[in-house]
């Protein structure tokens, strides 16, 4: 038996210096037989083979993850890894995501994974202004093990970046790459085309009653006549305010072609475009590489230009090495804040929204909602965001088995962000419309609130330090044992200081300048903070290998943070005590150990590997246990004077701690053509850190402290499957399965329940962390139900509920299943990623605007005129305690008419049941198709180019959400927490094809 | 030779480590001042001010939709107070604001108590935080009945605090006024002079004293209905002030409003009237008369047949101007829960009333006005008007204890003095000749039975406190058993009578989950345990 060759346990020294020919290869994990024999990088950038890796992980490559020319990182993982959840909680130009890895471990504080860039700490903010292009691999550290050497950072698990570097060959490679995608809107809400513009009673236009309503051609309801109504339907009329000619524009009553709102949104534009030049030797390289990106969404004018300039290079004389690399991102984004969405939510489907655009706030469709072209131009947000980061690493082998290294990386940011609105004052806009009932009328008493001018600035300066300084040690203790050890310290040094100015009322309008601002607002209610925290540890890591088939790995790691420096109330010294992280886990190759397995034909390869790790979370910022006092709102007045803070954090807050368990097995059959991996864990989390509401009898209405304890368990199991392999055609398929689960097991003495959002924009409904239950929940007003599952109703019609709020749902899927296929043909590739979420369910804004609006499909499913009855609704006739249900016939509000209808849609209905509102989240979704070609090498070998290829991609191509969501969301989006409540303020999905080009020479 | 390395290198670390500690040291909040800075001089104002935002916003708006007063323009809006109006979702959530808005800051007074005070020199903090906490603190208890007292305001030092007895808290609140005047008597030469961290009285300390009494006057007035032991205790008690001075003026909190930002604007103006840059809100849209309340201030203009409403017929309220802007010349409002077209909406016209800038104490619709205006006016915590009302039903219920009141004449002054009060920096408006012409109207002057006369009492408190604090007014219509002024429910209410009480908040529920009473929406529509003692017979 070969003795296992000290390089593969050993710590490769440097992230550059690896094996680098392979790990080109790592995406293919089916496709190399011997892939496991390959290096990974994991935490600290010490690699190890496959093989010796205990806890569960994922590497993603660059041909992966660029399958479909991502704007970022995030984006281009999103459904890859099993466990890995990326949600893109909001579209835009630069839109949002969060990344939530084996689901909640804590109720509170981000989820966001630590990102490791080329061995050093980085921020989410890089991660995701990186492009997908530099990068070589991701290593996905699922398990808490892999994590526990980062202590505190690492325990929402590790995203491990490894960037490209140049070539060991001595000429000079250079890489173009560029793609166009042109983006929509997708899954727009499906909205009744019955009824148009009008209200019921509402008469000062015209008096006619249609079937019990009136037509307002300037209403955003949909509570008007039947289309169908021959007195109305099909005739040319008038449609929104007089426009500036005093004239009204008109159009036929009657539900507009296509989706009236989906007008309104452009084919946004992007393009990329990057190349890279890279050269290097056996001991130097260099890579350069430019990448531009330019974004125009689907909301014209919300733009996005971002350059970036990355360069690395090494060099190693003798037994010393210097690597170092240098990126500078240059971002900016113009965006509107106007809230577009939920005004073009209001749209009647006889209004063609485009005959607007150029109409003003004053000649809108309707006067009680802004026009959604005027508010897109009136408030917007500029922002520019430079940032560099520098990382060096240093190395100096001793000799055979000692060496030092240092990683070291300083990451400046500047940013600068400004944004304003103009003012509109409806109360100097007066209707002129001789012969209606508003004729003369302002345009506010029709209901258009004025606008503010307002102008804020913001500047902000970041600097963050992350060093390692470790000693390794590698030896052979016998012939078969092998045992290397890094020992070391980390420093954390962090400090960011913000200046904001800002207030309301421009003096001169369109001159968007702090002197400008007639009303300033107080600096102290703006953002003006020094902030700055560090932190200290010494860590250990230890491999032994017991020749190839046997590794032990274990880590500890003693830190200590300045966030939990703390300092009582009244006196001067600080306490802070270390606070201890360790792991240890084992992996074992059965097919390596025995003779009998080894050589097996059916089953070639089997691992099996399980861990136990004590890490923990500080999920409380810098001064949050300090006691302050705070301002008065408006103060200081006459006075100068502070209150006492309402939102503290207990002074003595320790960080989460995190137990978790974890076992994963792989098996390879048939020379790796099926492949199963499976990976259980169970996290406990004590002390969980949460800000919960507090009595506000107490003084005050919410607390950061440490409570209860919540279990996150699950597994997942992924099945690749290679059907053919041959030279010229190759098909793989993966599927994976993921299920967690997080269990509250407790909240605290007397704590049943923490509320992270109570009431939902006007739904009395939120999201919870409760006792005994999931994380999260969803609870809410609920509607009463008789024995047999049908809703009860008072004597007036009105649904009968309780008091208080109950479960009503869960924010998190039962389970994930991931789909990924690829398929080869000679040059040609096609790959799908595709996944399916179910169980969960959200709280739809939508919903609600859209009820209220008489948009709601349901809202003509009966005879309006006739008034609502609930469907399916009964009436107690008996007792309380002796109920007897009778099928309702009593309208809602006792009121048979359409103003009956209208009334409850546009009031009760809205606010009295938040069960109605929550939508089930199930959602199957074609998140990547590509083709691409690779023009054969043969074209090619006449000329300069080395390779060329060109491809058509689709990101979320196609989604199919459950029955009962009439696309009111996507389910994924939420606006930040935990998710579970999709707001209109946010942007309708989007789905994107495009074209890329890559070429080398 | 590599062992030495080794050596070397631990022995580095270990040197770090001791230094490492000053390292962290880092942790004090240069963005925030420290709560050890927290003088009784720097929160007083500040606690005052954050209190009254709810008195001058919420509890605004929920006492004048309760009482009738107001009503939502469903000409521009749809479904206005649609929760409010058919009240089948009063729940956790209804109106939770007042107490989630009251009760934090009042942990600020309590602090001021608590402050360190062995030389006495905080006396006069100590003793006007007593008082504005027993200003709010009664009207807790009285949307709640029991609620948390006795180990309330504590911090983090006890986060479930238990429901103390309401009868409780009101003795406590009864004998804190009378520590609070001992305090100030007591209060040593050298003690700090308040000066204007006192934005109520500017450091006079025997107008607190006078504030005390009339806080204790008001507390026992409450107790009207109360038998037994707590009615001996109460006639007691106010034997006590049978001879005390009360306040003798409007009693405003005056922070120094200024218009420099929305922050630092008049929270009701900010609300209903205008924002710093001059423009309107949509409340101000919103907000207009409800037919219930134009119908008393314009005499019962438009007939309704209502018997309740005949005592209005043709007498026009002079203080009509300084509710409601007028349309045509009357106040036109909304039947509540009314939409257009149904009685009470009609379709000739969908302009109605909005809220007069007198509310906020200005005499023009222009912006500037009514902010420079109302901020110098401040927040009108009490009106001496309603302090006169409250005597004059003294007058009426305990001739024994209160010799002294003449009834009719303090039921006159409260009126002239309401005229007063709505001046709105002009002149006071001249109630004589409405004082006249109801002079010969049961329910609405003082004539008649003492029953008619109570009912006069609370119909004017009805239309005095609807600019300032008519959540005041909503108690008082309950403890008089929701029959004064006669208060018609919304067209879409779906219960029979108004609630007694709120239901504990959201927060509640989900934060002292162990001490919070149970109770459902059908409880607080009916005299039961939960109903605040004083109203419970």
């Amino acid at each position: 038996m070969k003795k296992l060759t000290t390089s593969v346990l050993a710590v490769v020294l440097t992230a550059s210096f690896g094996i680098v020919s392979a790990q080109q290869t790592q995406g293919d994990t089916l496709r190399t037989q011997d892939i496991r024999e390959v290096v990974v990088t994991g935490a600290l950038g010490i690699k190890k083979r496959q093989d010796a890796v205990v806890s569960s992980n994922k590497v993603v490559g660059d041909k992966e993850l660029n399958q479909a020319a991502s704007q970022s990182i995030s984006q281009a993982l999103i459904s890859k890894v099993s466990g890995l959840q990326i949600n893109t909680t909001n579209s835009g130009v630069n839109p949002t995501t969060k990344i939530i890895l084996r689901g909640f471990r804590s109720i509170s504080g981000d989820t966001n994974p630590l990102v490791v860039i080329d061995g050093v700490v980085a921020t989410m903010n890089v991660f995701n202004q990186l492009p997908p292009d530099i990068v070589e691999n991701i290593n996905v550290i699922k398990g808490q093990q892999g994590a526990a050497l980062y202590g505190s950072l690492g325990s929402n698990g590790v995203l491990v970046v490894t960037t490209k570097r140049g070539t060991r060959s001595e000429r000079i490679s250079v890489n173009l790459s560029s793609s166009v995608e042109f983006t929509n809107s997708y899954k727009l809400p499906i909205r009744q085309r019955l009824f148009g513009q009008g209200y019921p009673g509402e008469a000062d236009y015209s008096d006619v009653d249609y079937g019990g309503t009136n037509w307002v051609p300037y209403e955003n309801t949909a509570w008007g006549p039947a289309f169908n109504d021959p007195n109305i339907g099909g005739q040319l009329i008038e449609v929104g305010l007089p426009q500036a000619n005093g004239e009204f524009l008109r159009t036929t009553y009657s539900a507009k072609k296509g989706d009236n709102i989906r007008n309104f949104f452009d084919t946004g534009i992007q393009f990329k475009n990057g190349f890279n030049v890279s050269t290097g030797g056996a001991d130097s390289y260099t890579f350069l590489s430019y990448d531009r990106l330019e974004n125009e969404f689907i909301v014209p004018g919300d733009k996005l230009k971002r350059n970036t300039v990355f360069f690395k290079g090494g060099k190693k004389i003798g037994k010393f090495r210097m690597d170092g690399n240098v990126s500078i991102i240059d971002q900016s984004t113009h965006q509107t804040n106007g809230n577009l969405y939920a005004q073009l939510l209001q749209t009647p489907t006889n209004v063609d929204i485009r005959d607007f655009r150029n109409s003003g706030f004053a000649g809108n469709y309707t006067s009680f909602a802004y026009n959604p072209y005027a508010l897109r131009d009136i408030s917007r947000g500029d922002s520019r965001l430079t940032s560099s980061t520098g990382i060096i690493s240093l190395g100096y082998e001793f000799n055979d088995h000692i060496s030092l290294t240092y990683n070291g990386s300083l990451y400046m940011a500047g940013q600068e962000v400004e944004n304003h609105t103009d003012a509109f004052n409806s109360n100097e806009i007066i209707i002129n419309a001789p012969g209606t009932g508003i004729d003369g009328a302002t345009l506010r008493q029709l209901g258009v609130a004025a606008i503010t001018s307002a102008y804020n600035k913001q500047n902000s300066r970041v600097r963050n330090y992350y060093g390692d300084l470790i000693l390794n040690f590698k030896y052979d203790l016998t012939n078969d044992i092998n045992f290397s050890a890094n020992i070391g310290n980390n420093i954390t040094d962090n400090f960011s200081s913000t200046t904001s100015a800002g207030g309301t009322n421009l003096r001169i309008p369109y001159f968007y300048n702090i002197s400008n601002v007639v009303n300033p607002t107080p600096a102290y209610n703006l953002n003006n903070t020094y902030i700055r925290s560090r932190q200290y540890a010494f860590f250990a890591n230890v491999d032994l290998g017991l020749k190839d088939y046997l590794f032990v790995n274990l880590t500890g790691r003693i830190e200590q943070s300045s966030r939990l420096s703390a300092r009582p109330t009244g006196t001067t010294d600080f306490s802070n005590k270390g606070i201890p992280y360790y792991s240890g886990g084992v992996s074992f190759i059965p097919t390596k150990a025995f003779d009998g397995l080894k050589d097996n034909s059916v089953l070639n390869y089997l691992k099996i590997s399980g861990s136990y790790t004590v890490t923990g979370n500080a999920v409380i910022g810098a001064y949050d246990n300090d006691e302050v006092g705070v301002f008065p709102t408006g103060y200081p007045l006459l006075n100068s004077s502070f209150l006492l803070n309402k939102n503290p954090t207990n002074q003595f807050i320790k960080p989460e701690a995190n137990k978790t368990l974890e076992g994963n097995i792989f098996l390879g059959f048939l020379k790796d053509r099926i492949t199963i991996e499976g990976s259980a864990f169970q996290t406990d989390t004590d002390d969980l850190i949460t800000g919960s509401t507090t009595s506000a009898a107490t003084g005050i209405v919410s607390l950061t402290n440490n409570i209860g304890n919540i279990r996150n368990s699950g597994f997942e199991v992924d099945l690749g499957i290679t059907p053919f392999k041959s030279e010229n055609f190759e098909w793989s398929l993966r599927g994976s399965y993921s299920k967690y689960e997080s269990l509250v097991k407790d909240l605290g003495p007397g704590v049943d329940e923490v509320g992270l959002t109570q009431d939902a924009y006007g739904i009395p409904a939120g999201v919870f962390a409760v006792k005994g239950e999931r994380f999260p929940v969803i609870k809410g007003i609920k509607y009463e139900r008789d024995p047999n599952g049908n809703i009860i109703v008072d004597q007036t019609g009105l649904p009968v509920t309780n008091s208080k709020y109950q479960i009503l749902g869960k924010v998190t899927p039962d389970y994930i299943l991931g789909f990924s296929t690829n398929v080869r043909y000679k040059g040609l590739t096609l790959a799908v990623t595709a996944d399916y979420r179910t169980g969960n369910s959200f709280i739809s804004d939508t919903k609600s605007l859209l009820g209220f609006a008489g948009a709601l499909e349901k809202t003509v499913e009966f005879d309006r005129a006739q008034g609502y009855i609930i469907p399916g609704s009964v009436q107690n006739t008996g007792t309380a305690t002796n109920p007897i249900y009778t099928p309702n016939t009593t309208t809602v509000g006792d009121d048979p008419s359409y103003a009956g209808t209208a009334n409850y849609f546009s009031g009760a209905y809205q606010t009295s049941v938040g069960e109605e509102f929550v939508v089930d989240g199930t959602a199957l979704k074609i998140r990547e198709i590509s083709l691409a070609y690779q023009i054969p090498k043969s074209v090619l070998s006449s000329t300069f180019v080395r390779s060329l290829s060109v491809g058509v991609y689709a990101r979320n191509a196609f989604a199919w959400y459950a029955k009962s969501n009439r696309n009111f969301a996507d389910p994924e989006t939420s606006n930040g927490g935990v998710g579970g409540i999709a707001v209109t303020s946010q942007y309708p999905t989007t789905r994107t094809f495009g074209f890329s080009l890559n070429a080398s020479f | 030779m590599k062992k030495i390395k080794f050596l070397v290198s631990v022995i580095a670390c270990g040197v770090l480590l001791n230094s490492c500690n000053d390292y962290l040291d880092i942790n004090e909040n240069p963005n925030s001042v420290h709560q050890e800075d927290l003088t009784p001089q720097l929160i007083f104002p500040g606690a005052i001010t954050q209190t009254y935002r709810t008195q001058g916003t919420t509890m605004l708006e929920f006492g004048n939709i309760m009482m009738n007063s107001w009503a939502g323009n469903s000409y521009a809006f749809g479904g206005p107070f649609t929760n409010e109006y058919t009240l089948s979702s009063v729940n956790s959530s209804f109106y939770s604001g007042i107490w989630d808005g009251i009760y934090p800051n009042l942990a600020n007074f309590a602090y001021i108590e608590s402050y360190p005070n062995s030389d006495k020199r905080q006396n006069n903090y100590i003793a006007a935080a007593k008082i504005m906490k027993a200003y709010y603190m009664q009207y807790l208890v009285d949307l709640y009945g029991d609620v948390p007292y006795s180990e309330a305001f504590q911090g983090q030092k006890n986060l479930t605090p238990r429901y103390d007895d309401d009868v409780a808290i009101y003795k406590s609140l009864i004998e804190d006024m009378d520590a609070a005047k001992a305090l100030i008597t007591s209060a040593p030469a050298n003690a700090l002079a308040m000066g204007t961290a006192d934005i109520v009285f500017a450091g006079n300390m025997s107008n607190w004293t006078t504030f005390a009494n009339t806080i204790k006057f008001k507390l026992l007035m409450r107790m009207s209905n109360v038998t037994g032991d707590l009615a001996t205790y109460r006639n007691q008690q106010l034997a006590t002030l049978s001879t005390a001075s009360f306040i003798s003026a409007d009693v405003f909190e005056k922070p120094g409003y200024a218009g420099t930002s929305d922050a630092a604007l008049h929270p009701t103006t900010l609300t209903y009237f205008t924002n710093s840059a001059g423009n309107i809100p949509q409340r101000n849209l919103l907000i207009t008369a409800s037919e219930n309340l134009a119908t008393a201030l314009n005499g019962n203009n438009l007939s309704l047949p209502d018997t309740y409403y005949q005592k209005y017929n043709g007498i026009v309220d002079p203080r009509r101007l300084r509710l409601f802007l007028t349309v045509g010349g009357v106040v036109r409002g909304v039947r509540q829960g009314a939409t257009p077209g149904q009685p009470g909406a009609p379709n000739d016209s969908n302009v109605v009333s909005s809220l007069s800038p007198y509310t906020v104490g200005a005499n023009s619709t222009a912006a500037g006005t009514i902010i420079s205006q109302s901020n110098a006016r401040g927040g009108l915590l009490m009106s001496l008007a309603e302090l006169n009302l409250l005597k004059a039903e003294a007058a009426l219920r305990y001739p024994g204890i209160f010799p002294s009141f003449d009834g009719q004449s303090l039921f006159n002054s409260a009126i002239t003095q309401s005229g007063l009060t709505m001046n709105g920096n002009t002149t006071a408006i001249n109630m004589a000749t409405y004082i006249a012409q109801i002079s010969t109207r049961p329910g609405l002057g003082w004539v008649g039975s003492t029953e008619q006369k109570y009912e006069a009492i609370m119909t004017q408190k009805w239309i005095l406190l609807t600019q300032s604090n008519p959540t005041e007014m909503y108690i008082e219509f309950n403890r008089l058993g929701q029959k004064y002024p006669a208060s018609p429910l919304a067209t879409t209410a779906t219960r029979p009578n108004k609630p007694l009480r709120l239901i504990y908040p959201t927060s509640e529920y989900v934060g002292n989950s162990s001490n919070v009473p149970n109770i459902s929406s059908n409880d607080v529509f009916v005299k039961n345990q939960y109903t605040p003692f004083w109203n419970q017979n």
